[in-house]
């Protein structure tokens, strides 16, 4: 089973920032965390070039601040947190370098069609940001709600209900001619 | 069970993982059994599900990226050592001066304490004008 063998990892890791072995904290971090942060970082940048150098950045961020963590918010709390905002420093970026350039090279993070012919990428646009998100990380994350929740800093039951209304307005858009 | 219940039913089912979707109810089962539209919405939930998850494919993180990760944390506690060293030089003066203090302190005893003192003076300007020139 998966499940407990990422706990007994996640109380490792919390037990060696205990002991202030942070070398070591910081190998179950990156076993526990870099495939999620990854994943979320191409959700955020649509790019899984940049997601690799924006998970590299965080992971050195992570690296360098671990002396300064203090348990008061979950360590997944903290790690996405720290995702979350170097990949919005990274979109900010782009977006200020991308109104002195013409062209827009950005890749979709959604394919445009699937084998069966579907326009995702047109039906999405009909959904609000947080529900895009909701529903991209859904999949990306392989369906852990708690990961989505903690990642978009929402209550699980919330994300439920973005998932729903996504999944209700992909359903009328698809219906559509 | 009405319709709405069914639906929301339905897509509750969608969160859960692929695994567990077998566990749906008898009572769920029947309405759809009975009913056009809720059959409908089920047929066309499921198709979605699909859409997305072949759209959106967890990708796996590039082969090289803890590498890559481990060159840049070597390099930065290389760069954090040289900012570091010329406080360790300024320390290992401070200890060579006391180191020193003890070794003259018998001289002094002997009556040679005029030279003892000049020796130790001198080293403590030494070290002074080494943090002056740190400061700078």
């Amino acid at each position: 089973m998966e499940v407990p063998i990422l706990m007994e990892q996640e109380s490792r890791l919390l037990e060696s920032l205990d002991r202030k072995r942070y070398g070591e904290a910081f190998e179950y971090a990156l076993e526990l965390y870099e495939k999620k942060v990854y994943r979320l970082a191409v959700m955020m940048l649509r790019d899984p070039g940049r997601a690799e150098d924006a998970t590299q950045e965080i992971f050195l961020r992570v690296w360098r601040s671990l002396k300064a963590y203090d348990g008061r918010a979950a360590f997944s709390t903290w790690i996405y947190t720290i995702a979350r905002n170097t990949c919005l420093s990274m979109v900010r970026a782009e977006q200020l370098r991308r109104t002195e350039a013409i062209e827009d090279t950005t890749e979709p993070s959604v394919p445009a069609h699937t084998a069966d012919g579907v326009d995702l990428e047109r039906h999405m646009q009909a959904l609000s940001d947080v529900q895009r998100e909701a529903i991209t990380l859904f999949y990306l994350q392989e369906r852990n709600i708690d990961d989505v929740a903690a990642m978009l800093d929402l209550p699980a039951g919330t994300v439920k209900s973005h998932l729903h209304r996504a999944r209700k307005i992909l359903n009328e858009s698809m219906r559509k001619p | 069970m009405n319709c709405g219940e069914v639906k929301d039913q339905i897509l509750e089912i969608f969160d859960w993982a692929e695994g567990t979707r077998a566990k749906t109810s008898e009572k769920l089962m029947d309405h759809l059994a009975g009913c056009v539209e809720c059959a409908r919405f089920a047929s066309e939930q499921s198709a979605l599900d699909a859409a997305l998850a072949q759209a959106l494919t967890p990708p796996e993180v590039p082969v090289g990226f803890r590498v890559g990760l481990r060159r840049h944390i070597r390099r930065e506690r290389i760069s954090r050592m040289l900012v570091s060293l010329p406080e360790l030089a300024i320390l290992a003066s401070c200890i060579a001066v006391a180191l020193l203090c003890v070794a003259l302190l018998p001289m002094a005893v002997a009556g040679e304490a005029a030279a003892a003192m000049a020796a130790v003076y001198l080293l403590e300007m030494a070290v002074l004008s080494s943090l002056d020139e740190e400061e700078a």
